[in-house]
C-alpha cells in the first residue's frame, strides 16, 4: 500500500510518500530543535525519519523536494541530509539524497553577507553543484534568468535541459505504470521566476500527485506556500491546456498553514470568501476528500479572528465549507491529530479500495505509558 | 436530503434527555462531544413499543476507505439507541442506501438496519463498557465492514437466513434411507423447552404406520437449489409468497423446483386431500464466497407449510383437481398465473435442519483427526459441569442443586455426558435425570432451569444461601464476579478449562469469604503474567469451530478426553480443598506430554472505598510497593499500575505494579517515572491476559515520615493522568506509600 505521511511539525511542512516499492519521495523538512524536548507537543523529525530509514535499512531518500526556501521548509535539514558541494556536510549518519528537487528560484536568489551561513543559501549552493554536475537534480521552471546565469558559470545550458522541468510536464523521475505514482507540475511558470518579485512562494513547486492503485487514481494536490493568484493561475493554464483532471483531488495539501491568503486577498470577519478560481480549484475535491492544513492547531475565539500569522480561522472555515460541500472526510490539522497534546504523523494508506487513515490503536493508556508524565513527589 | 435518511423518533431538547436517559446513553453523549469523530446532530426519543432515546450523530470515520464498494461511507448519520442499562446498546444505520451485510440483526423492511456490534452477551461486554469503547466499536465495525474483514476469511460464511426458533432434527441415517419405500419418516414434537420447539423424527417400518397418529405422518418435498452468493442474511419469511420472494432475490426460482418434485413422486393413481396434515419443505442451498469460487457450506432450511400436499399442489398448479383426487397437472395444459394472494395466504413455521449426532462428526467436532453429606449448588451444566456432577454423582460426594438455562443440542453430544435422546431437553433436567439414573434409592439432585445470574430470582438466593458450596463452572466471567459481590451466599469456587483447553484453572474461597473470587482472579493475572506458564495458557492453539448461526456461538476444538482430565483433575483437587478452611488458586498446564500444576497461596483481600470507588488489592500488592520503596530510600520511586475495572459496579481490580523503568528520575524529593521499554510489557501483559489487564494508573513513594496525601506535584500529576484517561472514559488512579502505609487517590473526568 501507498503511504503518505504528514508529520506535526508546527507551522511548517514535512510530508513524505512511501510507495509500494519501497522508494521514498520526501517533500520539505521541518525539525524542531525544541521537539528534542520530550515534554514539548512538535515532533521530532530527525530522529523519526532516521527511525524509519534504519527499520528499512536505506540511508537515503530517492526524492527530496524542497517547495521553496522559507525557512519552515528547510529548517534543520542541512545538519540532517548529505550535501555533495562541501565536505563538511558529509561523513556518518548523514541521509543521502539520490534526487533533489528544487524550484529555479532557489537557485538564482541572492543573499546578502548576513544570510551566507543561512541554509537557503547552503542548499542553493548544493543545487547549483549538481546542476554543474549535471545529475541528482530536477530543477523546475527554467526561465531565462537561469539561462543567464548558466552562461555566466560556464555551464552548458542545453546539455542541462534535462534535468528541468516545465509547469504542465511530468517529472520522468517516477512512472505510473511501474512506481504507481507521478508527478504533475503545476507551477513554478517561468513568469513567476522572471517577471515576480517574489522569489519564495510564489515561485515555489505546486504537484498534482497522481497515484494509480488497480483501477484508480487517486490525487494529492501539494501546494506549497501558494498564495491565491498563483492558484488562479493555475486553474487559468490547466483548463486552457486541457488539464482540468490535473485539478481534482482526493487529497488537499493547503497552502501555507491555512492562511487566508491562500484564498483571497481578504481574510473576512468569520469566513475567507475564496477567489472565483480558488473556489473552482476546491470544488474539484472528490467523494470522501481529506484537506490537510500542515499548522498549528486552529483555534475559534475572538483572539483566533484577528491573529496575524496563520493559521486563520476564517480560512479553516471556507474549507470545512468544502468539506461539506464535496461530500468529503475532514479538515485535518496535523498539530491536532491525534491530539494536541502528543501529536502524531496523520498517515493516509492508499489502496484500491481509496485514501483511509491508517488504523492506530489510540487508548489514554499508551498514551501515558510511551510519554514521561510530570514528576510527582512529597514537595 | 431528508428523504435519504429514516428517522427515528421525535426531537428532544437536552433537558428531557438528561430527564429520561439512562446513564449510558448519558455517558455516550459525553463521549460523543469529546470526539473528532462523532458530531452530535440532536437528541430523539422513540416511545413505542418502549421507551428509547437515541443520540443522532455523524460519524466520520477515516478509516473508511474513500471508494470501498462495500458502500460505507467515511461520514454516516447514526442513531446511537438506549433503553435502560439492562440491554445493550444498538446502533442504527440512518441512511436508507446503507448496505444490508453480514454482523446486522434482523430488521424489518422499510426500518434502518442495526448493526451487530458485539460478540459476547451483554452481561459480559457491560463489565468492561465505557461510553469511549462503545465509540471505538462503532468505529471499528464501520471500517472492518468497509474492507470487508470484519467477516474472517477463514470464517465460514453467513447463512442464509435468521435463526429459527423451531428445529427440525432428522435420522443420522436420514439421507441414506429416505428414498427406501417400505419405511416412512415420521415426526414428533419434543415438549416446547424455553421458547424452543425442537421436531425429532425416525423412521418406522410401513407396516406400523397405522399406529401412528396422522398429524406426525408429515409429507416432505425436498429441494436443491444452485448455489447462492453469500452475502446479507434473510429474514425468515412468513408465507409461502414471500418464500418464492426470498429465493427470488437471490436469484432461485422455487416454483418449478417444487413443482418437479410433484412430477417425481406424485403416484399416478392420483392423492385423496388429507385433512389436518402439513408438509415440511426441506430447502438445500450451497453458499459460494463469489459467484466463481467453489461451494463453502450447505445452508439448508425448513418450512413447516401449514396446508396439506393436495391443496400446495394445486396452488402451485402441479396438481389438478377430479372429483376429490388430485392429479400431475400435465405441464403442456398449464396456462394460468399463480397470484400472489392466494400463496400469501398459505403461512410457513421456518425450521433449522438438523441431523443427530453421527460418530464422524462427533470426531470432527473433538477435534480427532483420523487419528461425605454436605450440599452443593453446580452452576452451568456445560461439558464440565455436566461431567463433574456425573464423578461427584458417581463417588456420591456431596447433594448437587444443578442449575442451567440451556437447552441441549445436537452438537453438544461429542462433549457432554448427555446422549442423543436428550436433544431438545433442558440440560438441568437431563442431567439430573443421567445422574440420578447412577444409582437406585440415592438422594436425588434437585434441578432448576435458571440463568446463574438472575439475583432478582428469590429462590436462586434461597439456595445459594442454604447450600455449603457454590461451585460456578458457566465459563464466564461475570458469574464469579457477581458471586463475588453477594453476602450471605455459600464458600464459593469457579473452575473453569482456559480456550486451548491445555489450561484448568480452579479458584476457591476460604471458609470465611475473606477472599472472594475476584481477588482470586486478580492473582491469577498476576501469576500469569509473571510466571513461565502464562506466556502461552490464554493462547487458541486449536483454532475456531463454529456453530449455529449468530455472532457468538463460538466453540472451541477440545476433544472430550481434555474435558475429562480437567474433570478429573478438578474433582479431585476440590475434594481435597474443601476439607481445608483456606482460599486456593490452582493451574494446571496440560500440554501433550504432561499435567503440571501451578498452586499459588493466596495473599490477604484489601480494599480501600475512594471517591465512589471499591479499589481492591491484595497484601502481595502492598508488600511489593513496600519492598521497591525500600530498596530506593532515601530518593522516592514509583512505577505503574496493572489491572482492571469494571465500570458498571465501579470496581478498580489492581492486578500488580511495576517498579520504575530504568530512565526514571529518583530523588529524596521527587520521582519522574521514566517510559523504558514499559509500552512493550504492557503490551505482553495484555497479550497473556487476552486484553483484561490494562494500565490504571501511577504509584510512587514519599520519604519516611512524610503523609501519604498528595503533594501540590501530586496533584498536577493526577491532574494530567485523569485528562487523558478521561479521553477513554476512564478514572485515574494514583498509589501514595510511606513508610507505614499507601493511601490511593481516585480523579474521574467525566
Amino acid at each position: 500500500m501507498h503511504q503518505i505521511k504528514f508529520y506535526p511539525v508546527g507551522n511548517g511542512d514535512t510530508t513524505q510518500i512511501i510507495l509500494k516499492n519501497g522508494k521514498r519521495i520526501l517533500l520539505d523538512f521541518r525539525h524542531l530543535s525544541k521537539a528534542e524536548d520530550q515534554s514539548s507537543p512538535e515532533y521530532d523529525l530527525k530522529s523519526e525519519l532516521k527511525k524509519e530509514l534504519e527499520k528499512t535499512k536505506q540511508d537515503y531518500f530517492d526524492v527530496v523536494a524542497f517547495t521553496h526556501g522559507d525557512k519552515d521548509h528547510i529548517d534543520k535539514s542541512t545538519e540532517f541530509f548529505e550535501l555533495l558541494h562541501a565536505e563538511k556536510y558529509q561523513g556518518e549518519g548523514r541521509i543521502k539524497i539520490n534526487e533533489l528537487w528544487v524550484p529555479a528560484a532557489m537557485i538564482l536568489e541572492t543573499a546578502t553577507t548576513d544570510e551566507q551561513s543561512d541554509e537557503f543559501v547552503i542548499w542553493r549552493q548544493e543545487a547549483r553543484h549538481r546542476l554543474k554536475k549535471g545529475k541528482g537534480l530536477k530543477v523546475f521552471s527554467k526561465p531565462d534568468m537561469l539561462k543567464n546565469w548558466c552562461e555566466k558559470n560556464g555551464v552548458d545550458f542545453e546539455k542541462r535541459k534535462h534535468l528541468m522541468v516545465d509547469a504542465g510536464k511530468i517529472v520522468d523521475t517516477f512512472d505510473l505504470q511501474s512506481d504507481e505514482i507521478e508527478f504533475f507540475c503545476h507551477s513554478p511558470f517561468i513568469k513567476h521566476t522572471d517577471e515576480g518579485d517574489d522569489m519564495r512562494n510564489s515561485c515555489a513547486l505546486v504537484f498534482n500527485v497522481r497515484f494509480k492503485v488497480g483501477t484508480n487514481y487517486l490525487d494529492l494536490f501539494y501546494t506549497g506556500d501558494s498564495k491565491w493568484e498563483i492558484l488562479e493561475d493555475i486553474v487559468t493554464k490547466s483548463i486552457k491546456a486541457k488539464n482540468k483532471n490535473r485539478l481534482e483531488w482526493d487529497i488537499y495539501a493547503l497552502p501555507h498553514h491555512c492562511s487566508y491568503l491562500a484564498l483571497s486577498d481578504e481574510k473576512g470577519d468569520k469566513i475567507t470568501v475564496p477567489k472565483p478560481k480558488v473556489k473552482e480549484l476546491l470544488s474539484y475535491g472528490r467523494d470522501g476528500c481529506y484537506i490537510v492544513s500542515s499548522s498549528l492547531p486552529i483555534k475559534d475565539d475572538k483572539d483566533a479572528h484577528s491573529q496575524t500569522q496563520p493559521p486563520h480561522v476564517q480560512a479553516k472555515k471556507a474549507y470545512l465549507n468544502v468539506i461539506n460541500g464535496n461530500n468529503g472526510t475532514k479538515f485535518i490539522v496535523t498539530m491536532e491529530e491525534p491530539s494536541e497534546k502528543q501529536p502524531e504523523p496523520t498517515v493516509f494508506e492508499l489502496s484500491e479500495k481509496g485514501v483511509a487513515l491508517k488504523r492506530k490503536i489510540f487508548t489514554a493508556s499508551s498514551a501515558i505509558i510511551s510519554s514521561i508524565p510530570p514528576r510527582a513527589g512529597h514537595e | 436530503m431528508s428523504s435519504c435518511y429514516y428517522s427515528f423518533g421525535d426531537v428532544i431538547e437536552e433537558k428531557e434527555f438528561f430527564e429520561i436517559a439512562s446513564s449510558l446513553a448519558i455517558d455516550t453523549l459525553a463521549a460523543c462531544l469529546r470526539s473528532k469523530d462523532f458530531e452530535v446532530i440532536e437528541l430523539q426519543k422513540r416511545i413505542t413499543p418502549i421507551l428509547r432515546i437515541a443520540i443522532i450523530v455523524d460519524c466520520v470515520n477515516c478509516m473508511v476507505p474513500t471508494r470501498n464498494t462495500v458502500g460505507i461511507k467515511t461520514r454516516e448519520k447514526l442513531a446511537l439507541v438506549f433503553n435502560d442499562d439492562s440491554t445493550v446498546p444498538t446502533v442504527l444505520a440512518l441512511r436508507k442506501s446503507f448496505p444490508r451485510l453480514p454482523h446486522m440483526y434482523s430488521t424489518p423492511k422499510d426500518e434502518p438496519l442495526s448493526l451487530c456490534l458485539y460478540f459476547a452477551t451483554w452481561e459480559d461486554v457491560k463489565v468492561n463498557w465505557t461510553a469511549k469503547k462503545h465509540l471505538d466499536q462503532i468505529f471499528w465495525w464501520l471500517e472492518a465492514s468497509a474492507n470487508e474483514t470484519l467477516h474472517m476469511t477463514d470464517q465460514p460464511l453467513e447463512n442464509l437466513f435468521f435463526s429459527s426458533y423451531m428445529t427440525v432434527v432428522l435420522p443420522e441415517d436420514y439421507h441414506e434411507k429416505k428414498f427406501q419405500q417400505n419405511q416412512k419418516l415420521i415426526f414428533y414434537p419434543v415438549e416446547k423447552q424455553i421458547e424452543s420447539i425442537t421436531i425429532r423424527s425416525k423412521f418406522i417400518p410401513n407396516e406400523t404406520l397405522s399406529t401412528f397418529n396422522q398429524e406426525s405422518l408429515i409429507d416432505v418435498i425436498e429441494v436443491v437449489t444452485q448455489p447462492i452468493v453469500h452475502g446479507k442474511i434473510e429474514d425468515l419469511p412468513r408465507n409461502i409468497q414471500e418464500l418464492f420472494d426470498t429465493y427470488s432475490d437471490r436469484g432461485v426460482d422455487l416454483i418449478p423446483l417444487i413443482t418437479e418434485e410433484y412430477n417425481k413422486h406424485m403416484p399416478h393413481t392420483g392423492l385423496k386431500k388429507k385433512d389436518r396434515s402439513s408438509i415440511l419443505i426441506f430447502i438445500y442451498t450451497q453458499i459460494i464466497r463469489s459467484a466463481d469460487s467453489l461451494p463453502e457450506k450447505y445452508s439448508n432450511k425448513a418450512f413447516l407449510v401449514d396446508t396439506d400436499l393436495c391443496t400446495l399442489g394445486f396452488k402451485l398448479h402441479a396438481l389438478l383437481k377430479q372429483e376429490n383426487t388430485y392429479y400431475i397437472d400435465p405441464p403442456s395444459l398449464r396456462s394460468n398465473i399463480l397470484t400472489p394472494e392466494d400463496l400469501s395466504q398459505i403461512h410457513i413455521h421456518p425450521a433449522e435442519i438438523k441431523i443427530e449426532m453421527s460418530k464422524k462428526r462427533a470426531q470432527e467436532y473433538s477435534g480427532i483427526n483420523a487419528s461425605s453429606d454436605f450440599s452443593g449448588l453446580l452452576m452451568g451444566l456445560g461439558a464440565l459441569g455436566g461431567l463433574l456432577a456425573e464423578l461427584w454423582s458417581k463417588s456420591g460426594w456431596g447433594k448437587w442443586n444443578l442449575i442451567d438455562n440451556d437447552i441441549l443440542n445436537p452438537h453438544n453430544i461429542a462433549r457432554h455426558i448427555l446422549k442423543n435422546a436428550d436433544i431438545g431437553l433442558s440440560k438441568s433436567l437431563a442431567v439430573k435425570k443421567f445422574i440420578d439414573n447412577n444409582y437406585s434409592g440415592s438422594d436425588a439432585s434437585v434441578a432448576l432451569v435458571a440463568k446463574a445470574t438472575n439475583w432478582d430470582d428469590e429462590g436462586l438466593l434461597q439456595l445459594a444461601s442454604s447450600v455449603d458450596i457454590i461451585v460456578d463452572v458457566t465459563t464466564t466471567r461475570y458469574v464469579p464476579q457477581h458471586l463475588s459481590r453477594k453476602n450471605g451466599i455459600a464458600r464459593s469456587c469457579s473452575v473453569f478449562l482456559t480456550p486451548s483447553g491445555n489450561g484448568v484453572v480452579l479458584m476457591l474461597e476460604d471458609c470465611e469469604r475473606n477472599i472472594r473470587l475476584d481477588s482470586l482472579e486478580c492473582l491469577y493475572y498476576r501469576e500469569m503474567i509473571n510466571q513461565a506458564w502464562g506466556v502461552k495458557h490464554l493462547d487458541y492453539n486449536l483454532g475456531y469451530l463454529w456453530t449455529g448461526g449468530s455472532c457468538r456461538d463460538i466453540s472451541v476444538k477440545i476433544s472430550y478426553d481434555k474435558i475429562m482430565l480437567a474433570a478429573a483433575l478438578l474433582v479431585n483437587q476440590l475434594r481435597v480443598l474443601r476439607d481445608k478452611d483456606d482460599a486456593a488458586l490452582m493451574v494446571w498446564d496440560c500440554d501433550s506430554d504432561n499435567v503440571m500444576g501451578f498452586p499459588v497461596i493466596p495473599p490477604k483481600a484489601m480494599c480501600q472505598e475512594v471517591g465512589g470507588w471499591t479499589i481492591n488489592y491484595d497484601q502481595e500488592i502492598h508488600d511489593k510497593i513496600m519492598k521497591y520503596r525500600q530498596i530506593k530510600q532515601p530518593s522516592e520511586t514509583g512505577g505503574v499500575i496493572l489491572g482492571f475495572l469494571d465500570s458498571f459496579e465501579k470496581r478498580i481490580y489492581i492486578v500488580d505494579v511495576l517498579p520504575a523503568p530504568i530512565d526514571s528520575i529518583e530523588s529524596p524529593t521527587s520521582f519522574v517515572r521514566g517510559k523504558d521499554n514499559l509500552l512493550g510489557v504492557l503490551n505482553e501483559v495484555k497479550r497473556r491476559t487476552a486484553n483484561i489487564v490494562d494500565y490504571l494508573g501511577e504509584w510512587h513513594s514519599h520519604p519516611d515520615g512524610y503523609f501519604t496525601s498528595p503533594s501540590n506535584a501530586d496533584i498536577e500529576l493526577l491532574k494530567y493522568l485523569s485528562e487523558r484517561m478521561g479521553e477513554d472514559g476512564l478514572p485515574a488512579l494514583m498509589l501514595i506509600a510511606n513508610d507505614k502505609q499507601i493511601n490511593f487517590v481516585i480523579e474521574h473526568n467525566v
